[in-house]
Order: C-alpha cells, then sequence, then structure tokens
C-alpha cells in the first residue's frame, strides 16, 4: 500500500473533509467504486478527514450526490502540485538552472586521472608525459582526444607497448601495457673473458661457453680471471676465441663498522598538536589559516586528503589537513646488548645495500669493541653468495 | 438444537485446506495491538476515533481503542492503525 501511496503522490493528491449524515456511507461507495482513499481520520462524529487521488476526486460528484455529504478540499500534495508552485518562483528556477548548469560545466574538466598498469614505469613520469600531451587535471575533457593522445604518449615514451585512453565523466582512466624489452644479443663471433667483480671464495659456477680457469674451493680476487674465452686445442689447431658465458657464485664477505653511543633518543609526543586546512578548489590552494608556523622545537607532520565524491563524480574539491603535532627528545642510557642488537641490524641493512640484488646473506656476526663508558664500536660481517662474473670484452688478434 | 455446517466448511474440513481459501469469510492480521488488516469485509457500518464497527459476510465486527484510523481501504481490505483494545466477532 505504500507504494500505491507513492505512486498517488508521483501524480497529486487531495485532502478532503467529508461531512454529512452518514459519512462511513461515503467512504463504502468509494471502495465499491474502486477509488483509493487512505489516511482517514474520524474528527467528530460526523466528520471525516482523508486523502484522495486527483482523479478519484473528478469522479465524486455522483457519490456526494448519491451519499449526501459534504466534500471540502483543504488541502493540495504531491509532486505536480509541487511543480506548479515551483514554476511561479522564478529566482528559485533561475537558481536551480544555475546549479545544473554548474554541474554541467564542471564535468566538462577533468579533475582525476588514473594511471593502471605501472610496474617498472612510475605513474609520477607518466603523468608529467600526459601532461605534455596534453592531458592534465583541469584539461578541457571535449578538447581531448584520445587517438592523439595515445599515439603521442607511444612515441614519447619508448617504456610503453599500449596505452589506453578512456574518460568517465570527470575521471579519466590510462591503462598501459609496459614494453617487454628484447634481451641482448650476443654475437657469436665476440670474445670476452669472465673476470671475478668481487674478492671471494668460489661456491659453485655454470659455464655455458668458454673454459673455466678457476674451480670450485679457489680463492679470487677482484680482477682474477674466471673463465677465458680462448680455447685452446691440445692438438695443432689454431685457438678459438669465443664470448664467455656464465655464472659464478662465490661466497663473498662484506664488513661494516661504526661507532655508536650508548644515549639513546627517546621521542614521545607533548600532546599539543595543530591542525592547519586548505581547501583544495579546482587546482588552487586555499589557506583557511594564519600564516604562521606551529611554535614547535620538534614536531612531526601528517597529511590528510579529503576529495568530495558525489556518486562517484569527484567535482575537484576537497580539503586537505595538515596536522603539526609536538615532539619531545629525551635522551636515556640503554644497555649494550640493546644498542648493538639495534645497531647491527642497521648495518646489516646497509650491508644488504652493497650486495648485489640477486645475492643471498648465508651467514652474519656482529661484534662490538667498548671504546668508552658512552660509546662502542660495532662490526658486522656478512658472508653472502653471489654472482661475481663480469664480462670483459678483448680485441680479436 | 440443530447444527448446520457450511458447505464450504465441510470442504475445508474434508481436504484439510485452510477455511479463507474455499470460503468467503474475514480473514484478520493483526501486528500487536497497533495494526489490523481486515480481508473480506462488507462494508463500514460507522467509524469514530474510538469505534470502528464493520460488517463481514456473517458477522459484526467491532474494533475498539483510541486514536483509530482507517490509514488505507478497497473494496476489499481495510487497514486500521492505533491502539487496539479489543476486537469482537458477534
Amino acid at each position: 500500500m505504500q507504494l500505491t501511496r507513492l505512486f498517488y503522490f508521483l501524480r497529486g493528491y487531495l485532502v478532503i473533509t467529508v461531512s454529512g449524515q452518514y459519512p462511513e456511507r461515503f467512504l463504502n461507495v468509494c471502495a465499491g467504486r474502486r477509488i483509493f482513499i487512505w489516511n482517514v481520520f474520524s474528527h467528530s462524529d460526523r466528520l471525516l478527514r482523508c486523502c484522495i487521488s486527483i482523479r478519484g476526486f473528478r469522479l465524486l460528484p455522483p457519490i456526494v450526490k448519491k451519499t449526501g455529504v459534504q466534500i471540502k478540499i483543504i488541502e493540495k500534495r504531491g509532486f505536480p502540485i509541487w511543480i506548479k508552485r515551483a514554476r511561479k518562483r522564478k529566482w528559485f528556477a533561475a537558481g536551480l538552472l544555475l546549479c545544473v548548469l554548474c554541474t554541467i560545466c564542471i564535468n566538462q574538466f577533468v579533475w582525476k586521472i588514473e594511471i593502471q598498469g605501472c610496474n617498472s614505469v612510475s605513474t609520477a613520469y607518466i603523468k608529467e608525459n600526459l601532461a605534455e600531451c596534453g592531458l592534465k587535471v583541469g584539461s578541457f575533457r571535449p578538447f581531448l582526444d584520445e587517438k592523439r593522445i595515445q599515439t603521442k604518449m607511444l612515441l614519447a615514451v619508448p617504456e610503453l607497448s599500449w596505452l589506453w585512453v578512456d574518460k568517465h565523466g570527470s575521471k579519466v582512466n590510462v591503462e598501459i601495457k609496459e614494453r617487454v624489452l628484447p634481451p641482448d644479443m650476443v654475437d657469436p663471433n665476440d670474445f670476452c673473458h669472465l673476470i671475478a667483480s668481487k674478492d671471494g671464495v668460489i661456491d659453485s659456477m655454470v659455464i655455458t661457453s668458454g673454459e673455466p680457469v678457476v674451480a670450485p674451493g679457489d680463492t679470487v680476487r677482484k680482477g682474477d680471471l674466471l673463465v677465458s674465452g680462448l680455447l685452446l686445442s691440445e692438438k695443432d689447431v689454431e685457438p678459438r676465441q669465443v664470448p664467455s658465458e656464465g655464472t659464478v657464485y662465490a661466497r663473498v664477505w662484506y664488513e661494516q663498522t661504526k661507532a655508536y653511543s650508548l644515549w639513546v633518543p627517546n621521542t614521545s609526543e607533548t600532546g599539543q598538536r595543530v591542525k592547519k586546512t586548505t581547501l583544495r578548489l579546482f587546482g588552487l590552494n586555499i589557506p583557511l589559516y594564519r600564516n604562521a608556523m606551529p611554535n614547535f622545537n620538534e614536531y612531526s607532520t601528517l597529511t590528510k586528503d579529503h576529495k568530495l565524491n558525489l556518486f562517484g563524480f569527484q567535482p575537484g574539491i576537497g580539503l586537505s589537513t595538515v596536522t603539526y603535532t609536538e615532539l619531545h627528545t629525551a635522551y636515556e642510557k640503554s644497555t649494550v646488548e640493546s644498542v648493538v642488537q639495534s645497531s647491527g641490524r642497521e648495518l646489516l641493512s646497509a650491508i644488504d645495500e652493497m650486495a648485489s640484488p640477486d645475492s643471498s646473506c648465508t651467514e652474519s656476526r656482529t661484534d662490538y669493541v667498548i671504546i668508552d663508558e658512552d660509546t662502542i664500536e660495532v662490526t658486522v660481517i656478512a658472508e653472502y653468495l653471489e654472482n661475481i662474473a663480469e664480462k670483459v670484452r678483448v680485441a680479436k688478434e | 438444537m440443530k447444527h448446520k455446517k457450511n458447505r464450504a466448511q465441510q470442504v475445508a474440513n474434508l481436504l484439510d485446506l485452510p477455511l479463507d481459501m474455499v470460503a468467503d469469510v474475514p480473514r484478520m492480521i493483526m501486528n500487536d495491538n497497533k495494526e489490523l488488516t481486515i480481508e473480506n469485509y462488507k462494508y463500514i457500518e460507522g467509524y469514530e476515533p474510538e469505534e470502528i464497527r464493520l460488517r463481514s459476510k456473517q458477522h459484526r465486527i467491532t474494533v475498539s481503542g483510541q486514536e483509530l484510523q482507517i490509514v488505507a481501504i478497497t473494496n476489499e481490505e481495510i487497514l486500521i492503525r492505533g491502539i487496539i483494545n479489543s476486537l469482537s466477532i458477534i
């Protein structure tokens, strides 16, 4: 019945009073003639107030005559009545029209660019190139030519093999596929040796081309010849010059030493906070604060962006809040063990950056020497298993 | 007293069917003491805020309470809301 009433609201309805000797008879006759009546209130003994559709009201005169009641319209309600009233309010209509026009106008600009498919190429790099090709936040949407942007981008960015630009209202989706670069071609007429790029002890070797000079277990220095490209024959045949290929895994040791103080800083929040809000309006940043920085010696910042989202449509309006939190640093004397543990981790991660990416740490050791009552010297020695073979081209004789 | 059974009632009993499926009897659904739906009524005899009197084919139904309101009315169904104190079927 709620649905029926919603239907009548959309079609418009009247609130009427029915007075007479037998208003119940009026209800019975209306029900019998399938005229829908709802929200019937009995105000007094002989007076009813009820709602009726406009079409139903037009069918009432014979019923009124038959039942001998008097009918009075109290109120007109519903969507058509509201529209009729709104038509008379010119400024309201003008405001509504202006609002619709503004919405359409704002929708004609690009307010968000979403890039998908970035693996090795950075999103910022793609955005920068897209801006050069004419697609950036604030671009006028009807002037965007997707095909032209695609062509220009593919020519400008050699790392891309495919690009698709899709406009979705004020949002533009850019989907990319990165180019898989072909492996380096090996010239069969090339002549090269493999030499050691680091000091170490050979662990294992896989040689696909060339003559190994060292064997697993040998100690090599940086620059030592590992695999020779010169193939000598026992028979009286001229030696062959080939490009050496292969991997030589060796145990390599790294060492890092650093002095550390036993006084460790302990930073805590004082509870003092200052919030600064900036209104982002179509690419413009309007500060909603006085231009003074917080009077804190030490602080941390936290930035939060809130973008207005209307049913998936982003009109380019948002708020950016930066929270400055005051910090206080107090120095506390820590135990030697805890400093050794934390500095050991720090030095090990520094060593990890020095080692080649495909290497793996097999063993590590942390030592320390107490220099004075406040300082210790920590040394980390780590053993890595890594490929030390480095190709060196040699001119053919 | 001679007990006369309605034929529809006899069929309902025989086939183990609900009575409202075979006979034109009023069907009432009451939600707490706030809402009452009556189907298969005939007409309204009287309507006052404290009492609504309805007529079905065989009975006189009286709904008593406070602030009684007929929320919707069609030729087959009537929905009453308010504080219902008693419902009598005579």
